[in-house]
């Protein structure tokens, strides 16, 4: 077995059985759907016909029917794109990258992040396939043999490398996502009473049986998963940045922006699961699961990220003053003082200075505080790609070109209506799936022979009155240990 | 002031009557004009407005090194007036050989009176879509060539011109608003060695011909929008909506007559596709076929662009710049030759001629003359020998 | 495989179950599988179950993806049909960096799953071979096999239940 220290706090509260954990994620699935989830899916469902309306019109009338022109080739439509992109790379870290750490608390949040994940990158791919003038030739990007002479690609450009980028990371993250299922689809196979369930769930599980021949398989591929996962994290979203870092657009080109997107893709990502987590484990009553420490762990992930952020707005500036360069110092007193000057400082507002709060330990474990907080995370980061979009185009080299922007109705629309998409997706997620990873949970359940041995140490911690009471005085800070 | 058009032209949309007849405004009484009491016209205040449909809506050149001029003196003094700023450009790779010909083409702003024609002649030969007032409003000109006009103003407080919008506000600053001083900068594509556009494109829809062109593929375009935003002198043109068969925009591609003055020679763009000057591609391609017909190299002067052939003044030159008796050659070699953004690498094939005023004080200022072309050149022939 | 008979014993706590399978293998009895709701830390071990080979399937299959990246690159843009992007040498190889990488990525996760699911013998609509209906919920069970005339059933059926099992049964495998 593997050494638990007894000191540690627990990572699931309640005293649950390894039975409790099975019937109360199981629940959600084989009751029949509560009212709060038919509120729920029922209110994105008709987002999402907003999302389908406002999208189809786009394609059948044109692009001129959002707000873009001849200087700003880009506004929403791209704004929207990183921004769920970005959401996207919180599961993977806590997926990934907490794996690879070694951080149980991850155990009970990574299935319900992987799934966001994969929602939040198909809705990444409708921006990409609605923004095309002809999105009928949507797969022209990709490589593949054809009868125009074969006419490749141009490996030089960065959307070309965001085809790969996009569908590898969409393609291992369903993939990580699914294999993590398997033995939870077992359990709900093995459990089920309806000819449907034991049909679709058996067909899924694909024969799992428990075997530690397999398990042994399963945790080896899970950690190179796990492994690979993590530079894809990183990749990706500088793979993105790159879309803007390789022009030479002001504001756009500067070598800062891989890392900084993926801290605050990090950032944004762990705001949206934030978002819904707070409201999951209220509903479904996951609170011992999802403990306050696990909020608090987030809640410390989001300050840090956000700080990252800040700093790299500090330095973009400090190099654009630095540089010398008219066209960059420009763009940056633009950014701040010009007429989307508005946009900037909720910006910085959101994503430097609130996250700020999280110093402070009731803000990290008080649920509906962090609730609003991760709400405007997820503000300040939409902000924050607007600004970088829409400022710097707006106003480049020339000054004849120079114009404004204003976003049209149909525009709004279909950012609306991504949200609507993605609730979709999730609530029929949280309604066919275990949305906690039971077999990690109930690894880390302590047996009764580890709370003999708790009891043990504490009453010999009790007695002798040399020893310091340090189990007593760590209760609060327990996940992360010493 | 002009006349209102009230009769139906080519297209129903002139008959509606564009404009109103101002001429009510003034009289002719007992030998002089008479304003406004003429026919009994009153004028009252109204709270409307109406939005004038600008293609260009910044007028200063926000103090960018992109308008170069001198005076007469300071030209006759030193021909580089006004000239001297030029990038020290590195290269991180080989470049692709350019035999053959290579196209070019130099806009002398001196000449360049601002008058419009090469727009309006470009629009009739590459089958320009007319747009219409909602759509400039909304920035969406479909113009391939358009002629920047930039103001500046004298600031009184300093005695040299201003040019920030921000200066204009600042009461500190005496601008001298009774004295403009206007350039006009015709812009096109740049047709860049190092097409910043080319680079971003994922599906290849715009690459470099041998002979120096930026190649446009309307067919192989997806619309990702790219290559316009990475423009950095913004010449590209999106086709927002289908302009043609679309009574949204009733002009002339919206019924059959108007259609005959398409040119054949030239695709019409469909909805979703990028598009932009292509220096009259069609016309390089047609004077190649006829010299080679002749059976003859072709001589400077064959082909002319569209807006070349219009200028009244002959500020628009193109030709080859491997032919060394082209006259573009000759103007690439003057001393007031200069690209924009030189400091960007992007290796425009379209050169500007500073503009030289006929005034007394000087506009340049005090400038070292740069090392004449020959010493640099001996210079980078001293390195050469060094390094072999 | 001699014998399709195997002996189970059923725990509800896998320090018990652990310390059992330790006690059986170190006592000689052959430890067919252990069947777990999770993966029991250092269960494998135990088994004598070696490190999985599926590692250097993912390496091989990493390269693989290399190779096929910049075969599909160099092919693409040098060998095959040559344009002038920008001004840029037909064989740029620093851009083909991103991709080589992210195709890389995508062949290591597929083939290695595609190889983890072919060595399990893994596929959809699987019938499975369900040991314990509560194997995947609480339950541990221990499948030793019974060697006709040589495996005592009543001895191991004692150890057994001396360690904690809940439930003892006799199974045949089809194997």
């Amino acid at each position: 077995m593997s050494y638990e220290s007894p000191i540690r706090d627990l990572l699931v509260t309640g005293g649950k059985t390894y039975s409790d954990i099975t019937k109360d994620i199981t629940r959600p699935i084989e009751n029949k759907p509560s009212k709060a989830w038919w509120l729920g899916f029922g209110l994105s469902s008709i987002v999402l016909a907003i999302w389908i309306f406002s999208t189809t019109y786009t394609m059948l009338v044109g692009l001129g029917a959002w707000g873009l022109n001849k200087t700003v080739g880009w506004a929403f439509d791209i704004t929207n794109f990183v921004f769920w992109v970005g959401i996207g790379h919180a599961g993977t870290l806590i997926s990934a990258v907490l794996l690879l750490f070694r951080q149980k608390w991850r155990m009970s949040i990574n299935r319900s992040a992987e799934a966001m994940t994969i929602f939040a990158v198909l809705c990444a791919a409708s921006f990409i396939l609605s923004h095309m003038g002809r999105p009928w030739v949507a797969y022209w990007p990709i490589p593949l043999p054809n009868a125009f002479g074969s006419l490749w690609v141009n490996f030089n450009s960065p959307l070309v490398w965001d085809v790969f980028a996009i569908s590898t990371y969409f393609s291992v993250s369903l993939v990580f996502w699914y294999v993590g299922l398997i033995p939870d689809i077992a359990t709900v196979r093995d459990r089920a009473t309806t000819k449907a369930r034991k049909f679709w769930y058996g067909f899924f599980a694909m024969g799992w049986n428990g075997s530690t021949k397999v398990w042994h398989r399963y945790e080896v591929i899970s950690l190179i998963l796990a492994a690979i996962s993590t530079p894809l994290v990183l990749s990706v979203h500088s793979i993105v940045s790159m879309d803007f870092a390789t022009s030479l657009v002001p504001g756009w080109h500067t070598t800062i922006f891989p890392p900084y997107f993926v801290a605050g893709a990090i950032f944004s990502g762990f705001g949206m699961v934030l978002t819904l987590l707070v409201v999951a484990r209220e509903v479904l009553n996951y609170k011992d699961y999802i403990t306050s420490e696990h909020l608090d762990a987030m809640c410390r992930v989001v300050m840090l990220t956000g700080t990252l952020v800040g700093l790299a707005y500090i330095t973009e500036f400090f190099v654009a003053a630095y540089s010398g360069v008219e066209y960059e110092q420009y763009a940056f007193l633009n950014r701040a003082f010009g007429p989307y000057g508005w946009s900037y400082w909720i910006m910085m507002g959101c994503n430097l200075v609130a996250p700020q709060v999280f110093w402070s330990k009731w803000a990290r474990t008080t649920p509906w505080f962090i609730f609003i907080m991760s709400i405007i995370v997820n503000i300040g980061m939409w902000f924050e790609r607007f600004v970088i979009i829409v400022t710097s185009l707006h106003r480049d080299f020339l000054p004849s070109s120079w114009s404004m922007y204003t976003p049209t109705i149909v525009e709004f629309s279909i950012l609306l209506g991504s949200f609507g998409l993605f609730f979709f997706l999730f609530f029929l997620f949280m309604k066919f799936l275990p949305s906690i990873n039971m077999s990690e949970l109930k690894s880390i359940v302590k047996t009764k022979h580890a709370l003999e041995l708790e009891k043990h140490y504490t009453e010999l911690l009790n007695n002798n009155h040399k020893m310091p009471q340090h189990a007593h005085e760590t209760k609060g800070d327990s996940v992360h240990g010493h | 002031m002009g006349y209102g058009k009230l009769i139906g032209k080519v297209a129903s949309n002139f008959g509606k009557g564009l404009g109103k007849n101002a001429f009510s405004l003034v009289g002719f009484e007992n030998g002089t004009y008479a304003y406004n009491t003429a026919n009994g016209v009153t004028l009252t205040k109204t709270d409307d407005g109406y939005e004038l449909a600008q293609t260009q809506t910044h007028h200063t050149i926000e103090g960018r090194n992109l308008l170069r001029e001198a005076s007469l003196d300071e030209y006759i003094k030193n021909p580089s007036a006004g000239n001297n700023d030029h990038a020290h450009i590195i290269s991180l790779w080989e470049e692709h050989d350019s035999k053959g010909h290579k196209w070019g083409m130099a806009i002398d702003m001196n000449a360049c009176t601002g008058c419009g024609a090469c727009v309006v002649s470009c629009s009739a030969e590459n089958n320009v879509p007319v747009v219409g007032r909602k759509e400039i409003l909304n920035s969406r000109e479909m113009h391939w060539i358009r002629i920047d006009r930039y103001y500046s103003f004298k600031n009184l407080a300093t005695g040299k011109p201003s040019t920030k919008e921000k200066e204009y506000n600042d009461k500190n600053n005496k601008i001298d608003f009774e004295h403009v001083t206007v350039m006009h900068q015709p812009m096109m594509c740049q047709h860049c060695g190092h097409a910043p556009c080319e680079t971003v494109c994922p599906v290849l829809a715009t690459v470099h011909s041998s002979e120096g062109l930026n190649q446009m593929a309307y067919n192989r375009c997806v619309g990702t929008r790219y290559c316009a935003n990475n423009c950095p002198y913004k010449v590209r043109r999106f086709n927002w909506f289908k302009y043609r068969e679309n009574d949204q925009f009733d002009f002339h591609f919206n019924n059959d007559l108007g259609r005959m003055v398409i040119n054949p020679d030239v695709t019409v763009r469909s909805r979703g596709v990028m598009e932009k000057c292509s220096f009259c591609v069609q016309r390089i391609q047609a004077s190649k076929l006829k010299a080679k017909i002749e059976n003859r190299k072709m001589v400077d002067g064959d082909v002319k662009t569209a807006c070349q052939q219009s200028c009244p003044a002959d500020a628009l030159v193109f030709g080859d710049m491997n032919d060394p008796n082209s006259e573009i050659s000759k103007l690439f070699k003057n001393e007031r030759k200069y690209v924009l953004l030189e400091e960007y690498n992007v290796q425009p094939s379209v050169g500007y001629m500073t503009k030289i005023r006929n005034v007394n004080e000087p506009i340049a200022g005090e400038q070292k003359a740069p090392a004449k072309h020959d010493e640099k050149h001996e210079e980078h022939k001293a390195a050469e020998h060094a390094h072999s | 495989m001699d014998t399709n008979k195997v002996i189970l014993g059923i725990y509800n706590d896998p320090d018990h179950i652990y310390d059992t399978t330790k006690k059986l293998i170190h006592d000689g009895y052959r430890v067919r599988d252990v069947y777990s709701p999770f993966a029991i830390h250092g269960m494998d071990r135990v088994l004598g179950i070696k490190r999985s080979r599926l590692t250097v399937a993912a390496f091989c299959f990493a390269m693989t993806g290399i190779v096929l990246a910049l075969t599909l690159q160099t092919y693409a843009s040098y060998f095959d049909w040559q344009m002038n992007v920008g001004g840029k040498p037909s064989l740029h190889i620093p851009t083909y960096i991103p991709i080589t990488f992210e195709l890389a990525i995508l062949c290591t996760a597929f083939g290695m799953v595609g190889c983890f699911f072919a060595v399990n013998k893994m596929v959809w609509g699987k019938n499975a071979d369900i040991i314990d209906i509560r194997v995947t919920d609480d339950l541990f069970v221990v499948a030793i096999d019974i060697i006709p005339n040589k495996t005592d059933v009543a001895e191991l059926s004692s150890i057994l239940k001396n360690n904690g099992a809940i439930e003892i049964r006799e199974r045949e495998f089809e194997d």
